[in-house]
């Protein structure tokens, strides 16, 4: 191959894989601190998850005298069935405010009732008031984040893909392979901290609600250099999604409460849910909290009713709003009433007719395992964001994962430029990275195979199918199987149909199915072990939740060609009483 | 919707020393069927080797922006024609095919210096702002940078013109009670005054928005100055 | 219906008619068209004591006179009514905004559009019954 331009080396302090909030957040802090930063963004750099959220924050601002830190701290423990790692929830409840004071220095304007009384509203899941908003939503949260970035210098760079990291003799991480899209070169990252803020894995599944770059490549990576993964079985499926028109299927319409009188009063109607009948079905789930439950077992009920054939024709159920609500509803979320009048007309639009609605798999719950200060279980290696695990424990509250990017984007950037600082210069491997970049080019070297865009869409199938919503040791056992046998039969024999070098998409599709393939094995292992139902983890053969076995996180690791799956006791702490008397 | 759909698609890889070309591709219609349904239907059936953009298909990342018949749309929102010319958008250097390269714009965004310029670090407790204003920032906010009232612009096509969309940026940050940043020279530098006020960018906006407004909330204050120093006499104008 | 306008429906953008470009070349050509009359107009007023004259403002003058003359040419006559009428109201219109009156593009162009075409096709047809 004479055309193939050798590997360019690239020295920086902290490598950020992501450039969403998790990602701009952890180079903002690191550039603070006066690391060199590189952003890394794999297609342009507003092309991320962040800015597809509602923006809804949770933080305890001492507005609502009935909240606490610590109801807080329980409301996420309880949402999360009690998996979450209660040292990083304590963190979250305990830094959300100053996080959420940064995005306003950054230019965020939070909504507000008075010039200095923010909006206050529920979530779902959440015992109290508690959660902020601003007007512009996502969009405005990564829009300033990265006006910070640029104010700081941080060097973003556009159309390059963390392919893999580089580790030294002793398996520490000194750098980072990575493709750059829009020449088709290979370009190494030297640096003594890498950061894995790539998002998590809803591509996974064939109904989903993120973006399309949202394969799991960091969590594929960590997991390929030894890291520890942490309650991966746990996929949270937002309840309600638009169910037409195709191009638009499967993107989040939020919870049931904000389409109802609860959206503003914990004592509240919900938005109701009916079947094809007109039954109220979520009442057989839950009675107590009905539509205002938490989005696990909303997802839950309403796909069973898909499932047991009493959905709609096009696969969805009827989600009721409570008309009174529609003028707030249009106030506070103008874009959700937008799509809701482009895709369902101007009556569903008005709240004056119901909307059809299905899960859709939103957020990954698990990911890679982290300390307080961002560290994974391999030197030099960091995860914040989506892609890490053990925040939300098996589900994940609405208006968690806003103040989690923030918080935790920011303790690993604060970690990774101190430990880069303290390791000095690290020389990577180029061997090493050459022969990875061999094998990765295999694809564009094949005369005939399989096209990535085929794999990938039996890929997202039979997650949604075995993987997903409802599942069983059956079911589970046979994904595992054909995962395992995908990833040594098919992924060695994809081609793409050209061979160019440039944003050649099928090439980048070739390398995220390495990655997707990775996670889906680790998450059906672990799914397969879990012989319980909790959370967003429904076993069909195990309905019940078990909480003298199943109160432990489990732990996967790659080993060999294979993985190894550990159970664990909890990550507790002392309880809040006597923490908040030592504060 | 049964019907074929026929879909003109650029094809160029600046890269070789090939000319561009359009590409014919007839793909199966489905009901309120998008753009991008249409070329990612392409690229899975027909033309694996097609570079096309998306990321969150909901209008929101703002990445998808391509011409449709000589009209700047983002091909996540737009409704597919049964016969359309499927362009990248303009004037931005082609990267291969329907991909631009925005590398200019974000240094444009970059050198406007976009995070709010304080005249004291950000106290760390809530900062003060008016609700209904607050508002009007978060409204302007929303920008999601997609470029097609860039790319549609008489003034940008004509004249010494950075853009309708980074007026609307300059103008969030003008209205932000917390920035002293000079942007209202910033815009006029930047061509603010060039604008001939045709509302295109207005009409094409995906997200409701009006850079024009922007625009002329800026060359008020270049008329009757500002009032009670930052933001009065817009605030009084509105 | 609800008094609350809900948000546009912008997925059909690339069809129908782009006001603001129609109605910025309409700007254009009629002030192009205006000055045109203007100074045909002017030049021929101006000229006509220079003896003895010479060819091309003979044919200026019959220019000038032919498109006020002729019946004819009273379209041509209507369209300067309208070119005068649009330049007109979409001035005042570009004005009115930059001082911050809130206009729909779409009613404005056609209510400039409809104003602006009343004088000329008043003309036209008084003078073309006459």
């Amino acid at each position: 191959m004479t055309n193939v331009p050798d590997i360019r080396v690239v020295r920086t302090d902290v490598l950020i894989a992501g450039c969403g909030g998790a990602g701009m957040r952890a180079a903002i802090e690191a550039r603070a601190r006066d690391a060199g930063v590189v952003l890394l963004a794999k297609g342009p750099v507003r092309a991320n998850h962040t800015r597809m959220s509602g923006g809804r924050y949770n933080v305890v601002t001492g507005l609502n005298p009935d909240d606490s830190l610590d109801i807080f701290f329980d409301d996420t423990i309880v949402g999360g069935s009690g998996l979450n790692n209660q040292r990083l929830v304590r963190i979250l409840v305990d830094e959300a405010l100053d996080r959420a004071y940064d995005l306003e220095s950054y230019g965020l304007v939070w909504e507000r009732k008075t010039p200095t009384d923010y909006l206050v509203v529920g979530s779902g899941g959440g015992s109290r008031l508690r959660t902020l908003g601003s007007f512009d939503e996502g969009i405005g949260v990564s829009e300033v984040m990265l006006h910070e970035c640029y104010r700081l210098g941080v060097s973003i760079r556009e159309f390059q893909m963390l392919v893999d990291v580089l580790q030294d003799d002793d398996g520490d991480v000194v750098g980072g392979l990575v493709l750059d899209l829009r020449r088709g070169e290979w370009v190494v990252y030297e640096a003594a901290s890498v950061v894995i803020a790539t998002g998590g894995t809803s591509q996974l599944y064939e109904t989903n609600s993120g973006p399309a770059i949202n394969t799991g490549d960091g969590i594929g990576i960590a997991y390929r250099a030894g890291a520890e993964l942490v309650d991966i079985e746990h996929m949270q499926f937002i309840p309600i999604s638009f169910v037409y028109p195709r191009s638009i299927r499967g993107y989040t319409l939020t919870e049931p409460q904000h389409y109802g009188t609860r959206h503003n009063d914990v004592n509240g109607e919900p938005g109701k849910l009916l079947n094809i009948k007109g039954e109220r079905f979520i009442l057989k789930h839950d009675a107590k909290w009905a539509e205002a439950g938490t989005r696990d077992m909303l997802a839950r009920a309403i796909m069973l009713e898909i499932i047991e054939g009493r959905g709609t024709p096009e696969g969805g159920v009827w989600l009721q709003p409570d008309p009174r609500v529609f003028e707030q509803f249009l106030h506070e979320r103008p874009i959700y009433s937008k799509r809701i009048l482009e895709n369902y007309g101007e009556k569903a639009a008005r709240f004056q007719e119901p909307l059809q609605v299905m899960p859709s798999a939103l957020y990954t719950t698990g990911g890679i395992r982290i300390d307080e200060n961002g560290r994974t279980t391999v030197p030099g290696l960091y995860a914040a964001g989506e892609a890490a695990g053990g925040v939300h424990g098996a589900n994940r509250l609405g208006g968690n994962s806003m103040p989690d990017i923030q918080v935790f984007g920011r303790r690993a950037g604060l970690a990774a430029a101190a430990d880069a600082r303290e390791r000095g210069a690290v020389s990577v491997p180029l061997q090493q990275a050459r022969a990875r970049t061999h094998a990765l080019e295999s694809a564009l070297r094949a005369a005939e195979g399989v096209r990535p865009p085929h794999l990938k869409s039996q890929v997202q199938a039979l997650m949604w199918n075995e993987v997903g919503l409802v599942r069983s040791a059956p079911g589970l056992t046979a994904a595992l199987a054909k995962i395992r046998s995908l990833r040594a039969e098919v992924l060695p024999r994809l081609r793409v149909t050209r061979a160019t070098r440039v944003l050649n998409r099928e090439w980048m599709e070739a390398i995220e199915l390495g990655n997707m393939l990775d996670v889906a094995e680790a998450m059906s292992v672990a799914a397969l072990e879990r012989t319980e139902t909790r959370g967003a983890h429904y076993r069909t053969d195990f309905p019940t939740r078990d909480d003298a076995r199943w109160l432990a996180n489990l732990y996967v690791r790659r080993e060999g060609e294979g993985s190894r799956v550990e159970r664990r006791p909890l990550v507790t702490i002392a309880p809040h009483a006597a923490l908040a008397a030592a504060q | 919707m049964s019907e074929r759909i026929r879909a003109e698609i650029y094809r160029h890889d600046p890269s070789t020393g090939d000319a561009p070309r359009y590409d014919r591709f007839d793909v199966d219609g489905e009901p309120e069927m998008r753009v991008l349904d249409v070329i990612r239907a392409v690229y899975e059936k027909e033309a694996g080797d097609l570079a096309f953009q998306y990321a969150c298909r909901t209008g929101r990342c703002g990445t998808c922006g391509v011409k449709v018949n000589g009209r700047p749309v983002l091909a996540c929102q737009e409704r597919a024609k049964a016969e359309m010319r499927i362009e990248p958008l303009t004037p931005f250097p082609v990267l291969r095919d329907l991909v631009v390269d925005r590398g200019e714009v974000e240094e444009r965004f970059r050198a406007l210096a976009l995070a709010p310029q304080r005249a004291a670090p950000h106290a760390g407790t809530r900062e003060a702002v008016d609700p209904i204003l607050a508002r009007e920032i978060g409204r302007l906010g929303s920008c999601i940078s997609c470029m097609i009232c860039v790319s549609a612009c008489p003034a940008v096509a004509e004249r010494p013109f950075d853009g309708p969309a980074f007026m609307l940026e300059l103008r969030r940050l003008d209205e932000h009670p917390a920035d002293h940043g000079p942007r209202l020279e910033q815009a006029v530098e930047h061509g603010m005054l060039e604008c001939f006020g045709c509302d295109i960018c207005t009409q094409l906006c995906p997200i409701d928005l009006s850079p024009a407004d922007a625009i002329r909330g800026f060359r008020r204050q270049v008329y009757f100055g500002s009032r009670d120093g930052k933001n009065g006499a817009t605030r009084q104008a509105r | 219906m609800s008094a609350v306008g809900l948000p546009r429906d912008s997925t059909r953008q690339a069809e129908g008619i782009l006001y603001g470009a129609v109605g910025r070349q309409l700007n254009r050509w009629t002030g192009i068209y205006i000055v045109g009359f203007v100074v045909v107009h002017v030049i021929n007023e101006a000229t006509l004591r220079i003896q003895p004259r010479p060819d091309v403002l003979v044919a200026l003058h019959a220019l000038d006179v032919e498109v006020w003359a002729r019946a004819a040419l009273h379209s041509v006559e209507g369209l300067l009514y309208f070119a005068v009428g649009f330049h007109f109201l979409y001035g005042l219109k570009l004005i009115a905004m930059d001082l911050g009156a809130r206009l729909d593009v779409r009613t404005t162009f056609w209510a400039i559009v409809a104003l602006a075409a009343i004088p000329g096709v008043w003309q036209v047809v008084t003078i073309g019954v006459r």
